[in-house]
């Protein structure tokens, strides 16, 4: 590669003696990496506790009052039986009923209510380990001949998995809309650079420079502006992240966000991908109308 | 070394016909010069000899490459074995006299060793090896053509073509201008000028084409610029 040097030697006299160029495509690309990174943090935040509801997400399975409380054992083997059943957990009637009566304590209707009189029937609390599939493994569970009825919470079961993809989906298309409207104000803009250099294009293609020699300066340029732009970017998110991530804890408790740190090397990641694709592709478009000489 | 083969040229956009059933011969070592109005077909020739328009038919053959038929790809290829000098000479003014004619060589992935063996001996021919490390605008308008013929040079093109080379100068740095020109063709280097230049045409007796309303109207062998084609 004995033209390296010659294109990063050209891309870095480029950059500063454009100064005003290199100054709006690198705020462009900072503007945007901020957008679509934070829209990076709420979504992946999104999922995590969605993650995190799903996973505590408890199903309770009502025994039939006929099966006596030795039989309750071989039951919950029987459940835990049942695919992608994470854990069964027992709540028996009386537990059931002290639980009830400590939270209704001082409700006159509860004086004189005695442990015969008890209403509550044995019940398991069953988490599974994949909620997509929790309509299968409740119906699983529904043909053990013990059970009685299964508290009908799958609808909002569902709720919470349908939003998770619908979380996934929309920042997906928001990400790829950003980068489409990233795209052109960034060719745009390298394209008035450009404009000032067209003689200097004009030279190369004369004296038989090919497409790829002259574009390749201004790829590099763009691709170093990109990658700037996306470190700043993600430096600045992740200041904002970190302040902002224990005054949410504060305010929702019991959620938990993910943790500066571990989101970092993401967001790092795909905003130098991003930045990078951006910024090369930009120039390269920009640079193509000038070719035709 | 280059012929033409009933080229015509039509634009597609204005819809005119630039240049109708051209032929023409030019052997190596020529030095031809291209005279006509302005509008004439002149620098339609010219585009087509460089490659920068497409004939709409017949053969366009240089230096044995079929030049209408070159695909986009294989033109900077091809534009190698040409040199070019313009009317406003293209100097790129960031870069110093040596840089510019350095700049044609590494374009076409000249190694450092050959430029820098080859890039002092052009400025030589042309006399400015003095003014190597001036920048093109502390140079007169002469000297930054001399600059252009260097740069012309550099890849030791067989052809060289030169567009009104003349147009932005005096007559005495015309005329300078043009005895470089003359000297680099005596080492057998083909050479087209086109010119409006009436003077130099008629001074140095070389063999003129003329244009006219896209066709050749005369071609003299030892010609010089006839009244009607003046402007």
């Amino acid at each position: 590669m004995k033209n390296f040097s010659y294109f990063i030697k050209e891309a870095f006299s480029s950059l500063s003696s454009n100064k005003t160029v290199t100054f709006m495509t690198l705020i462009t690309i900072v503007i945007s990496l901020i957008v679509t990174g934070f829209i990076q943090l709420v979504s992946v935040n999104l999922v995590h506790i969605s993650n995190q509801l799903s996973s505590n997400f408890e199903f309770n399975i009502y025994i039939k009052d006929s099966v006596a409380d030795e039989e309750l054992e071989s039951v919950r083997q029987d459940i835990l039986q049942v695919a992608m059943v994470d854990d069964a957990v027992l709540m028996t009637k009386s537990e059931a009923f002290q639980e009830f009566k400590s939270k209704m304590s001082d409700d006159p209707l509860l004086k004189g209510l005695s442990e015969e009189d008890n209403p509550f029937r044995n019940r398991f609390m069953v988490t599974v380990t994949d909620l997509n599939q929790a309509d299968r493994v409740m119906d699983e569970i529904r043909m053990i001949s013990e059970v009685d009825a299964i508290s009908d919470n799958l609808e909002t079961s569902q709720k919470l998995v349908d939003a998770r993809e619908k979380i996934n989906l929309y920042s997906i298309i928001i990400y790829l809309a950003l980068a489409l409207l990233c795209l052109s104000i960034i060719s745009n803009i390298i394209n008035v650079s450009i404009f000032s250099r067209r003689k200097h294009i004009n030279i190369m293609k004369y004296v038989g420079a090919t497409n790829w020699f002259v574009k390749t300066p201004f790829v590099i340029e763009g691709v170093l502006v990109g990658l700037f732009g996306a470190i700043f970017s993600t430096v600045l998110l992740a200041y904002g992240y970190h302040l902002i991530y224990p005054k949410i804890y504060m305010v929702m408790q019991g959620v938990f966000l993910i943790q500066p740190m571990a989101i970092f090397y993401q967001l790092l990641g795909i905003n130098t991908v991003y930045g990078v694709c951006i910024g090369g592709l930009g120039a390269g478009f920009a640079v193509n109308k000038y070719l035709k000489v | 070394m280059l012929q033409f083969k009933n080229v015509s040229k039509t634009y597609e956009n204005t819809n005119v016909t630039a240049l109708e059933n051209v032929n023409l011969d030019i052997e190596k070592g020529e030095f031809v010069f291209l005279v006509g109005h302005s509008g004439a077909g002149k620098s339609t020739l010219i585009k087509l000899i460089t490659a920068e328009e497409k004939a709409t038919s017949g053969e366009i053959i240089i230096n044995d490459i079929n030049v209408s038929k070159l695909k986009r790809k294989e033109i900077p290829y091809y534009r190698r074995t040409l040199g070019m000098v313009f009317q406003d000479f293209r100097l790129l003014d960031n870069k110093t006299v040596l840089d510019n004619v350095a700049f044609a060589m590494r374009v076409v992935g000249a190694n450092k060793r050959q430029i820098r063996r080859r890039a002092p001996d052009v400025l030589g021919r042309v006399g400015l090896s003095q003014k190597a490390h001036f920048l093109p605008d502390q140079l007169s308008g002469g000297e930054q053509q001399r600059v252009a013929i260097a740069r012309a040079l550099a890849n030791n093109p067989n052809l060289i073509i030169a567009d009104e080379p003349t147009g932005n100068l005096d007559p005495d740095t015309s005329k300078e201008i043009m005895e470089y020109l003359e000297e680099i063709n005596r080492s057998g280097t083909t050479i087209i000028v086109a010119t409006h230049d009436k003077d130099i045409v008629n001074r140095m007796h070389k063999r003129v084409i003329a244009v006219d309303g896209g066709t050749i109207v005369r071609d003299d062998e030892r010609g010089g610029y006839s009244e009607h084609e003046e402007l």
